[in-house]
C-alpha cells in the first residue's frame, strides 16, 4: 500500500485514491497510417518492464482526478520523485 | 498443577472462572490463558499427529505453540484454529481440541507399517492419482485443523485507521525504553506500543523473583508510560493483546486486537467489538519484537511434556503452574539455569543437562550448583522414553572432536515427567521481512539477525540477540 504525493492536491495519500496508469513517456506517433503492425503493436501493447528506478503516470482518482507522473523503484517501491505534466519529460527527466 | 504458595501478580486467586475443554468441565483463574488453566488442572494432552495419531501436549507458551489448536465455542460464535496458549480464559468458556487427543484413533494401529510409509506419504501416494478426489476430505480431516464454521458469525468486529510517526512492536524492555525515550525527547511524536500480551514487559517478570531491580525498573517505566497515556491529546497509543501481522509498502502496518476477554461483550445496547483490526501508517518503524526458543534435537522428542525451557519458566512464574514433579533441563546455553532455580525455589525435584563440558561457568551455574541442583555437565541426551508421556531419556557423555560430537562413554538413563529444552534463541525477523529485508547469519549468537541498515527501521532487545535486560535497555536508548 503505497502512501503518494499529489502534486496538485500537495497532499500525501493513500494507494486506494489513486490508480495506475502505466508507463510515462510514451508519445502517440504522429504518423499512425505509415506505421507497421509492428510498429503499432509496439506503441500499443511492448514495455519496457524495467527493473529500477521507473517513471509511470497515476491519476488521483478519488481526488483532483488529475493525471501526474511518479518516478518509482520498482524493487524496493520507494518513490523517489512526484512531478506534474510538463514539469519532466521524456528529455528532461532524470 | 498449581503450586499451592505461589504468588503472582496476574492471577487473580479471587475470582474462579469455570470452562469447558473437551466436554470436561474444569476450573481456572482470572489472568489464565486455557493452556495454564489445562496445566493447572492436569491436562497433558492437546492433539494428535498427523501421521500415526500420536498424542501432542504444550511445546511453548505464547504464539509459537505448535501442537495446542483449539476451536472455541459453537454456533455462530464458533472460531476456528487458536492456540490455547493465547486464548485468555473467561467464565464460561468452551473449547474443543482441533483434533481430539481423547478419542479413539484408528492411526496408531498403522505405526507398525512405518517403515512402508515415507515422509510425506499421504500426499505423494494420494495428490497425482485419481483417488484425491476421494480421500482428500478424510486426510484433510487428519490434518488437525479445525473444521470450518458452517453458522454466519454473531461477532461484532471493527476496524481504525492510525497515524503516528513512530510505530513500536513489542512491548518488553527494549520495546518500553525505546517508546519513553522517544516521548521524553520530542514535545510531537506520537508514538504506537503494539504488544501481543495481557500486560506489559514481556519476559522481564522472570527476574522479579532475583533481581529487585527489575522489579522497580518495570513498575516505573509502565507508570512513566502510562502518564503519557492518560493526559488529553496523550501522543502516545498501547494497543496490548495485539499482533502485527502484516508490514505493507511504505510503512503500512496492519494489527489485529483482540478484546480483553476475547469474546463479545454484549451489555445493553453496546456491542464491544471482539476483533479489531488497526491499520496503521507510520513514519518509523521499530522492532522490539525479541526472541523465540529453539528446542533441542533428539529422538522421539514429540511426547508430551517435553517443551521449551522459557515456556516452563513462563507457566511457572506468570501462571504458577506446572506440567510435572521430576523435572530435567536440557540445553546449550546459560538460560535453563535460570529456569532451574526457579523450578528449584519452588520444592520441585530437577536437573539439568548441559551439553557444554565443565570448564568456563559462568555466575549463574556456580549459583544453579549451590542451590543443590545436579548440574551434568558434557551430557546429550540421544533419547526420550514413553508411549504418550516422557517417563525417562537416556544420556550419554559427548565431546567435540574436530567440528563434530562424538559419544564418549556408555548411555544411562534418567527418569523424569517433565523435559524442558533450550537450544538457543530466534530473533523474531518474521515482520522485518513482509517487505523485503534480507536477514543475515550472526556467528557469535549463532542465529539469524535482521538486515543492519534499512530506512525507517530500526531494532532493539533480543532480536539482535541481546539477552540480558539491562543491556536491552541501553541498546533502546540509541
Amino acid at each position: 500500500m503505497f502512501l503518494i504525493d499529489c502534486p496538485y492536491c500537495k497532499e500525501s495519500r493513500d494507494q486506494n485514491e489513486f490508480s495506475p496508469a502505466g508507463e510515462a513517456f510514451i508519445a502517440r506517433p504522429q504518423n499512425p497510417e505509415e506505421l507497421s503492425d509492428d510498429e503499432w503493436a509496439d506503441y500499443v501493447f511492448y514495455r519496457t518492464n524495467h527493473k529500477g528506478d521507473h517513471w509511470e503516470q497515476w491519476v488521483h482518482t478519488n481526488g483532483c482526478r488529475k493525471f501526474f507522473l511518479v518516478k518509482r523503484s520498482t524493487i524496493s517501491h520507494e518513490i523517489l520523485e512526484v512531478a506534474a505534466f510538463g514539469e519532466v519529460t521524456s528529455e528532461n527527466k532524470s | 498443577m498449581r503450586l499451592k504458595n505461589h504468588k503472582s501478580d496476574y492471577i487473580d486467586q479471587s475470582e474462579a472462572l469455570s470452562f469447558i475443554f473437551n466436554n470436561r468441565s474444569y476450573k481456572g483463574y482470572k489472568g489464565d490463558t486455557l493452556a495454564s488453566a489445562l496445566i493447572a488442572n492436569d491436562v497433558l494432552f492437546f492433539a494428535r499427529s498427523f501421521k500415526y495419531g500420536r498424542k501432542r501436549g504444550l511445546m511453548g507458551s505464547g504464539v509459537e505453540e505448535p501442537n495446542a489448536l483449539v476451536s472455541l465455542e459453537i454456533g455462530g460464535r464458533y472460531t476456528p484454529n487458536l492456540k490455547a496458549t493465547e486464548v485468555m480464559l473467561y467464565d464460561g468458556l468452551s473449547a474443543v481440541s482441533s483434533s481430539n487427543p481423547n478419542s479413539l484413533d484408528f492411526r496408531a494401529l498403522i505405526k507398525p507399517l512405518h517403515r512402508f510409509m515415507p515422509a510425506g506419504f499421504y500426499y505423494k501416494t494420494f495428490i497425482k492419482q485419481k483417488v484425491w478426489a476421494m480421500v482428500e476430505d478424510s486426510l484433510r480431516a487428519l490434518s488437525g485443523f479445525s473444521k470450518a464454521p458452517t453458522e454466519k458469525d454473531e461477532d461484532l468486529y471493527d476496524h481504525i485507521f492510525h497515524h503516528a510517526e513512530v510505530l513500536i512492536v513489542g512491548g518488553g524492555v527494549a520495546g518500553i525504553t525505546a517508546a519513553l525515550e522517544i516521548l521524553n525527547n520530542s514535545k510531537t511524536t506520537r508514538v504506537i506500543l503494539v504488544d501481543e500480551r495481557a500486560h506489559l514487559g514481556g519476559e522481564l517478570f522472570n527476574e522479579f523473583k532475583s533481581d529487585d531491580t527489575a522489579i522497580s525498573w518495570h513498575h516505573d517505566s509502565v507508570n512513566k508510560l502510562l502518564e503519557f497515556k492518560n493526559v488529553a491529546n496523550s501522543r502516545l497509543k498501547l494497543l496490548s493483546r495485539s499482533t502485527a501481522y502484516a508490514w505493507y509498502d511504505h510503512n503500512y502496518i496492519e494489527v489485529l486486537q483482540t478484546n480483553a476477554t476475547g469474546e463479545s461483550m454484549v451489555s445493553g445496547n453496546t456491542q464491544v467489538a471482539r476483533k479489531v483490526l488497526h491499520k496503521i501508517r507510520t513514519k518509523e518503524v521499530i522492532l522490539a519484537t525479541g526472541a523465540h526458543e529453539r528446542p533441542m534435537l533428539f529422538e522421539t522428542n514429540d511426547l508430551a511434556n517435553i517443551m521449551l525451557s522459557q515456556s516452563v519458566r513462563r507457566y511457572l512464574n506468570e501462571f504458577g503452574v506446572i506440567s510435572g514433579k521430576d523435572v530435567i533441563l536440557y540445553g546449550n546455553n546459560d538460560s535453563i539455569y535460570g529456569t532451574a532455580i526457579d523450578i528449584k525455589d519452588n520444592e520441585i525435584n530437577c536437573k539439568v543437562i548441559d551439553v557444554r563440558a565443565s570448564g568456563s561457568e559462568s555466575e549463574i551455574v556456580l549459583k544453579a550448583k549451590k542451590l543443590g541442583i545436579e548440574v551434568l555437565q558434557g551430557y546429550a541426551v540421544l533419547k526420550a522414553h514413553g508411549t504418550n508421556l516422557v517417563k525417562g531419556i537416556e544420556i550419554s557423555k559427548v565431546e567435540m572432536q574436530g567440528k563434530k560430537w562424538k559419544l564418549s562413554g556408555s548411555s544411562k538413563k534418567l527418569n523424569c515427567d517433565l523435559l524442558a529444552s533450550s537450544g538457543g534463541f530466534n530473533p523474531v525477523v518474521h515482520l522485518d521481512c513482509h517487505c523485503g529485508a534480507k536477514t543475515f547469519f550472526d556467528e557469535d549468537s549463532q542465529a539469524f539477525l535482521p538486515q543492519k541498515e534499512r530506512k525507517n527501521r530500526q531494532v532493539c532487545g533480543s532480536i539482535s540477540a541481546i539477552g540480558f535486560w539491562k543491556d536491552a535497555v541501553i541498546d533502546a536508548k540509541k
